[in-house]
């Protein structure tokens, strides 16, 4: 995604599903940590409800990751679902999100994430 | 007629740190980077000292030296002092292209090998870093991370992505 990143035009929709797709795994790498179980969602929504009652239930007061995340997914349903494409703009934008919500996962789940 | 500018030992180093943390920031993901890092005690200094995945990660530490007045063997060695996971010599103002020999980048058990970053100005004036020896991942024990957290918590990065 970073290095992709450089040239934004060309790579557009790579650079944008890699920043999405990275947050989904990284997610999935703290539920399953957590819980022990991985969740499949039809609508990728109900991730980040999941992922705020996992914030709950391990007792971590600092939502803005779970808001990156949400904003992320929301550009997924976008560009796989209402077949809209992304412009440079929001692809910064995602690739910016995801390098946040990464810092956010790292910072709260330090034990979960760390040898991931 | 063309004018050569001269920069101060200080800020040729200090350009050679930060083209260093560009390097490092872009192969990592969202590293802390600290520059002239009390690693791993206060008394200690590393020159650049990234953090991977926001301080959680693995240690990236670099050495930066003048290739002109580079003795090698004494870097080296201080260099396999240094608790890291992954370990560079950077090399700048380095006009004869002087290196290490390959065989003294190694780690006495072969688990682990100094990487070389060589650091070059273009003819515009652009500096650029590029790995010319690939570092390979020292052996470090988990109890590396409790000091890691401290180290953290202590001391503000030069460098971090914002959550």
């Amino acid at each position: 995604m970073k290095l992709l990143s450089d040239d934004v035009p060309s790579y557009r929709s790579g650079v944008g599903l890699l920043a999405i797709h990275s947050a989904i795994s990284l997610n999935d790498a703290i539920t399953v940590g957590l819980t022990g179980k991985r969740k499949i969602y039809q609508d990728h929504t109900h991730a980040a409800r999941e992922l705020g009652r996992v914030c709950s239930s391990a007792g971590v007061p600092d939502r803005k990751g779970v808001g990156h995340f949400k904003w992320l997914l929301g550009q997924k349903n976008a560009v796989a679902y209402e077949h809209r494409e992304f412009d440079d703009k929001s692809v910064r934008l995602a690739v910016e999100k995801a390098e946040r919500f990464n810092v956010w996962a790292y910072d709260q789940f330090k034990e979960i994430l760390r040898g991931v | 007629m063309v004018y050569k500018l001269t920069l101060s030992p200080e800020q040729q180093y200090g350009r050679a740190k930060n083209v260093i943390a560009d390097l490092l920031s872009r192969q990592l993901i969202v590293p802390k980077v600290f520059f002239e890092a009390h690693w791993p005690g206060r008394r200690d200094r590393v020159d650049v000292l990234a953090v991977d995945r926001s301080g959680s990660g693995e240690l990236h530490a670099v050495e930066v030296r003048r290739g002109r007045d580079l003795k090698a063997a004494d870097v080296i060695e201080r260099l396999m002092q240094v608790p890291a996971h992954f370990k560079y010599l950077a090399l700048f103002d380095n006009p004869k292209n002087l290196r290490p020999h390959s065989r003294i980048l190694y780690s006495p058990d072969g688990i682990g090998r100094i990487g070389i970053i060589e650091v070059r100005e273009d003819t515009l004036g652009n500096l650029n870093a590029r790995i010319s020896v690939l570092p390979e991942r020292f052996k470090l024990d988990s109890s590396v991370y409790k000091m890691v957290d401290r180290f953290t918590a202590n001391y503000a990065a030069v460098r971090e992505v914002r959550p």
